[in-house]
């Protein structure tokens, strides 16, 4: 009885452990893209963040990869989250901001011969429907449909 | 003879269960280089989304939902106590291709209220949280739980008023 137990707690703290390498995966990959100069690790993160910031001239900008919540491999880039600010946004209605985001990262990522990524989160505000102070909003867990 | 020696004895067996495992391998690769399949036509897909007031395109159903901003949707749905038609486009390739190509966006879940458009997830779940949702639904006619649960704790508070 208590042999199974301990597998389970043993268990248990595996999962943990995984889960931090994940988080300590989604910084590493945002520190890569702080040094972009020195090699394209991501290259899809790059093409995105490069024709958002061209584009629509963000006062803010935070692309979030987090393809490692997900079932994939390593250094994956599928699953995306992107907060972005700008005052191209002013007249447009949500959908509409929507439908501009994407359609950047569409052209952005054909054009470096890239498919579409599987996941696209977006928030896109205003510069007045925001602060600096504010986090983007968080991705719901995983239901395991991936890749299926 | 046995019954099974005799399906596997029957001529057109093997052709069967190639097809069927080839079915199989399409299903589980769909994201990847799979042939694509013919995309469900936008005549169809203009009668689909207006089957019902609300129409939801999604992984999985909503009893298990294989994604979570899928999921996101049906318990948004759920608190408004909407009913809705909804399509596991994990079950059929055309028409998970059919769907983005007939709106134009990348992504599942994609939502349609009076056969419009409306977003997927992230539009949702805004137009939740500022009460837009409320708003849009009633113009389909559908008045929201949240809505009379708001109307009647209203109504209490004028009584307790008085």
């Amino acid at each position: 009885m208590f042999g199974v137990s301990f597998r389970h707690l043993a268990r248990v703290s595996g999962r943990n452990v995984n889960e931090q390498l994940r988080i300590s995966g989604i910084s590493t990959s945002k520190y890569c893209q702080a040094n972009m100069s020195q090699q394209v690790e991501y290259p899809i993160e790059s093409a995105m963040r490069q024709a958002l910031t061209t584009e629509l001239k963000p006062v803010f900008l935070d692309i979030t990869n987090e393809s490692p919540m997900h079932n994939t491999p390593k250094k994956a880039e599928s699953h995306f989250r992107v907060l972005v600010v700008s005052d191209k946004f002013n007249d447009l209605t949500l959908i509409k901001r929507h439908r501009l985001v994407n359609d950047t990262i569409k052209k952005a990522l054909e054009a470096a011969g890239f498919e579409f990524m599987h996941a696209l989160s977006i928030e896109a505000k205003t510069p007045k429907q925001w602060e600096p102070e504010q986090a983007p909003e968080k991705s719901p867990p995983c239901l395991g449909g991936f890749g299926k | 003879m046995n019954r099974i020696s005799q399906i596997f004895l029957r001529p057109g067996f093997s052709g069967q269960l190639a097809a069927a495992t080839r079915a199989q391998r399409c299903w589980y690769s769909a994201d990847a280089a799979a042939p694509p399949a013919a995309a469900v036509d936008k005549a169809t897909l203009e009668k689909l989304v207006r089957t019902n007031k609300v129409v939801v395109f999604m992984k999985g159903n909503p009893q298990a939902p294989r994604c979570g901003f899928s999921n996101a949707v049906v318990q948004i749905m759920r608190m408004h106590g909407v009913q809705y038609d909804a399509h596991d486009v994990l079950q059929n390739e055309a028409l998970r291709q059919g769907i983005k190509d007939y709106t134009d966006w990348p992504t599942i879940p994609q939502v349609f209220i009076n056969g419009e458009f409306v977003g997927g997830c992230d539009i949702l779940l805004q137009m939740h949280q500022s009460g837009d949702l409320i708003e849009e639904l009633q113009k389909a006619g559908i008045i929201s739980e949240l809505l009379k649960a708001q109307q009647a704790k209203d109504e209490q508070d004028a009584k307790n008023q008085k």
